[in-house]
């Protein structure tokens, strides 16, 4: 029984660890932090096994468990990352500098939307969820799903337009 | 344009979560549409540069399974209570009068039956209690040994 579970935990993780690390390290912008983020998703997850509903997939579940640390996190270290963390330090030619002043400028961006936006943004682009898995993991109606892309979509739009005028 | 589909429609066909073959050839006979769509994509494409090919670092699954191997604190607090007893008999073998002096009898089953009965209980506790539970053991172990050779030596 162990082992089975030990085997599902496995499955998860190779199925769906790069999208919840990804999710977190672009909550926290730290390696580090969205190591522990993930690894505590998939401990919880392990834990509540025999509660979930095999019948379901379980991607939406363990996003959800990742979206609320990712909340969690958030609410003690105030202030949100501009920028991720780099796996090793490469020291930048003229391209790489525009290009990290480019991603910046988008963290910041993202950074000055409302939660409600920024989640749906982050869990369609960063964790490349469908639909119908973005509804699953944040309790919303399709209709309403939509609307929210599309707005959150636009603010970020014209939030990198304003900076850029600026 | 009276019968033009709405935004979240072009986002959804752009997203690839709406496949209607007919919503393609709208956008081929209206030019409203047309920049509508080109406006979605814009601002989509803007968003789609959050998108990192992260992946998970190297033994991460290794480290997750370590973390979920259960500490054996049942076993653990089991070989105390044990040790502890058998060390109470070997270190004063007339010790265990002190239980008949003091008129307890007939409550040893009854603790060994709460005992036993908080072990089945443990095992299906969380490690962190176990612990506890051990050093709870311990604690009533070291106090009952304390008071045997104290009995003793009177």
């Amino acid at each position: 029984m162990a082992n089975n579970k030990e085997e599902q935990l496995i499955e998860m993780i190779e199925r769906h660890g790069d999208k919840v690390f990804r999710l977190a390290l672009r909550c926290t912008g730290c390696r580090q932090q969205a190591e522990d983020i993930t690894q505590e998703t998939f401990l919880r997850a392990y834990t509540h096994l025999d509660r979930f509903d095999g019948n379901r997939p379980p991607g939406p579940w363990l996003m959800k468990i990742a979206l609320n640390l990712c909340r969690n996190w958030a609410r003690k270290n105030r202030e949100l990352p501009a920028e991720i963390e780099r796996k090793s330090a490469q020291p930048g030619p003229e391209q790489s500098f525009l290009e990290n002043e480019q991603r910046q400028e988008l963290m910041r961006a993202l950074n000055g939307l409302p939660e409600m936006y920024r989640e749906v943004l982050l869990l369609r682009h960063v964790s490349e969820l469908s639909y119908r898995e973005i509804c699953d993991v944040l309790g919303l109606e399709l209709s309403l799903l939509k609307n929210r892309l599309y707005r959150g979509r636009m603010m970020l739009r014209d939030m990198l337009e304003a900076r850029r005028e600026a | 344009m009276k019968d033009c589909p709405d935004v979240y429609t072009w986002q959804a066909l752009l997203d690839g979560e709406e496949q209607d073959p007919e919503l393609w050839a709208h956008l081929d006979r209206c030019a409203a549409c047309r920049e509508l769509y080109r406006d979605i994509a814009a601002a989509a494409s803007l968003a789609g540069a959050l998108f990192t090919g992260e992946s998970l670092p190297e033994g991460f699954s290794e480290r997750v399974l370590q973390r979920i191997k259960p500490f054996p604190a049942g076993l653990v607090a089991a070989l105390l209570f044990l040790l502890l007893s058998v060390a109470a008999v070997y270190a004063d073998p007339g010790g265990l009068q002190w239980w008949f002096a003091a008129g307890i009898t007939r409550q040893v089953g009854f603790i060994l039956d709460m005992l036993i009965s908080m072990f089945y209980l443990l095992q299906n506790t969380g490690p962190a209690w176990l612990f506890t539970a051990a050093a709870a053991l311990v604690a009533l172990e070291i106090f009952f040994l304390h008071k045997i050779i104290k009995t003793a030596e009177d």
